[in-house]
């Protein structure tokens, strides 16, 4: 018997796309957080990621991109805490050095911060990766209701 | 026109509150731990925004409370060289340059930073990473990088232990910029070679501030004394007043000394008196006793690499060359001499 691999496929565009999603998201606010001392910023990451989620099931039909979208909001919270914490605990002292010099924010961002915390994001994107290419509970309970290719093992 | 005025409140219980000019050339700005130094570069680099007050670099105000100015860092030009090692990590020496010189034309960048690679004899090292260098060259790498974005201000932390800022670096800085330094540091012995003008900071507030060597050989009160380590610090009563010989009797509680004239105090009036350790003399006791002689008890002696510290009774202390002292160290009793020149009322 042939075996069918579109649903792995699936897995792996969901979990891709999203993935692309939560690292925009997730550094993006984790930055603003970083820098900012606005702590109520911080409240989105304390949404339950599943009751978000819930969300989606009141859209009209389950699409592979509702799937990542799903996938993203429960996915970036991890993705924001853990780049937060990097930035958090690069020495600021980088970070003055080069506002001193005259850097822009942006620049400071992806010349300075970002390439002195690529390990500590590597590895927390490697997580949200992996995590959305195995939400399984977020998926089953979704398609369940709807009709979604889904794919547990072959009897 | 340069000048710096900071208010800043940190609770609990440290007030800064500071007004000063800045003159071309090394100001530095002196003061023991936690009186508020690195808050004062960190407010004039805009790190921190101080409650009020008002900074202005080059007739240019970069904060004003008031006005509700506050010019982000990035646009004061204030080079910033911290009390840490802050060269990018991730970057050889040269990179770390071009990342300063960045707002200049192609050609233009790679001259400057050539330049200053070159004045700061980093050519050597320039593709090295920052972890490779010693800290001597860490730290001048730091100064070049600070200069190749052409700062108004530079802003100096001397730091920690290992991290020196010493006068020659000041020179080659000097050499190549013109505007004003202001350096933190707690080194007197730097303040005297290197800078033109000295602030005297404690608690957030200016004691003294004036021409450096002017400052350090007759400061103003007895707190600035105490931070420039003058150890024979007494609390006398001025006894008598001879403005014919230009003299002074100045009765402390343990002894009488005669003095130079004071001008502007009366007989009667309670002043303090400074006396270096190093203008101290002494004797033995068995000598006749001169001008200025006082009979003290040797408590301790204690031997330093080039001197020998000796404490005495009644909070006398002496530092004399380790030559002097093994010539006189059989004596039974001992008696120190206050040349009158040395005397200083504060």
């Amino acid at each position: 018997m042939p075996i069918d691999w579109s649903p792995l496929w699936l897995s792996l565009r969901v979990a891709g796309v999203c993935t692309c999603i939560s690292l925009v998201l997730g550094l993006w606010l984790a930055y603003v957080l970083a820098g900012s001392a606005a702590r109520w910023l911080s409240l989105p990451l304390a949404l339950p990621p599943t009751i978000v989620a819930a969300y989606f099931l009141t859209r009209p039909g389950f699409t592979w991109q509702i799937a990542s979208a799903a996938a993203v909001v429960s996915a970036f919270p991890q993705l924001t805490k853990a780049a937060h914490t990097a930035f958090r605990n690069l020495d600021p002292a980088y970070e003055n050095a080069a506002r001193s010099l005259g850097a822009s924010n942006w620049r400071i961002f992806w010349r300075v911060v970002l390439p002195l915390t690529h390990r500590a994001i590597f590895a927390a994107t490697a997580l949200v990766f992996a995590r959305a290419a195995t939400e399984f509970l977020l998926t089953v309970g979704i398609a369940s209701m709807l009709e979604f290719p889904m794919l547990l093992a072959h009897p | 026109m340069t000048h710096v005025r900071l208010t800043q409140k940190i609770p609990p219980g440290f007030s800064l509150d500071v007004d000063f000019p800045l003159v071309p050339g090394v100001n530095a700005l002196f003061g023991p731990a936690a009186s508020g130094k690195s808050l004062v570069l960190d407010s004039i680099a805009g790190f921190t925004a101080p409650a009020a007050g008002r900074v202005m670099l080059d007739d240019v105000i970069l904060f004003d409370a008031e006005a509700r100015v506050n010019v982000p860092p990035r646009r004061r030009r204030c080079g910033y060289i911290g009390g840490r090692d802050a060269l990018f990590p991730h970057m050889t020496l040269r990179q770390n340059l071009m990342f300063a010189a960045a707002g200049f034309a192609r050609l233009e960048r790679h001259k400057r930073v050539a330049e200053m690679l070159e004045h700061f004899q980093l050519t050597d090292v320039l593709e090295a990473q920052p972890r490779a260098l010693t800290p001597e060259q860490k730290l001048r790498g730091a100064m070049a990088r600070a200069l190749a974005a052409e700062p108004k201000l530079l802003l100096v932390d001397q730091g920690g232990a290992g991290y020196g800022v010493d006068e020659s670096l000041l020179q080659a800085i000097r050499a190549v910029f013109a505007g004003p330094i202001l350096l933190v540091t707690g080194d007197l012995n730097l303040c005297y070679a290197a800078a033109a003008e000295l602030l005297v900071l404690e608690a957030g507030r200016l004691l003294q501030r004036g021409p450096a060597r002017q400052v350090i050989e007759t400061p103003d009160s007895v707190a600035v004394a105490r931070l420039f380590g003058i150890p024979n610090l007494f609390d006398v009563e001025i006894a008598a007043l001879d403005p014919g010989r230009g003299s002074s009797r100045l009765q402390s509680e343990h002894f009488a000394l005669t003095g130079p004239y004071v001008p502007g105090h009366f007989r009667g009036d309670r002043v303090w008196l400074a006396v270096r350790a190093e203008d101290l003399r002494v004797h033995s006791g068995d000598l006749e006793p001169q001008i200025n002689y006082v009979a003290a008890d040797l408590l301790r002696a204690s031997h330093r690499t080039r001197s020998v510290h000796l404490e005495f009774s009644n909070g006398i202390t002496a530092e004399i060359p380790r030559c002097e002292f093994d010539r006189q160290k059989d004596n039974k009793t001992w008696q120190v001499e206050f040349p009158p020149e040395s005397l200083r009322v504060l």
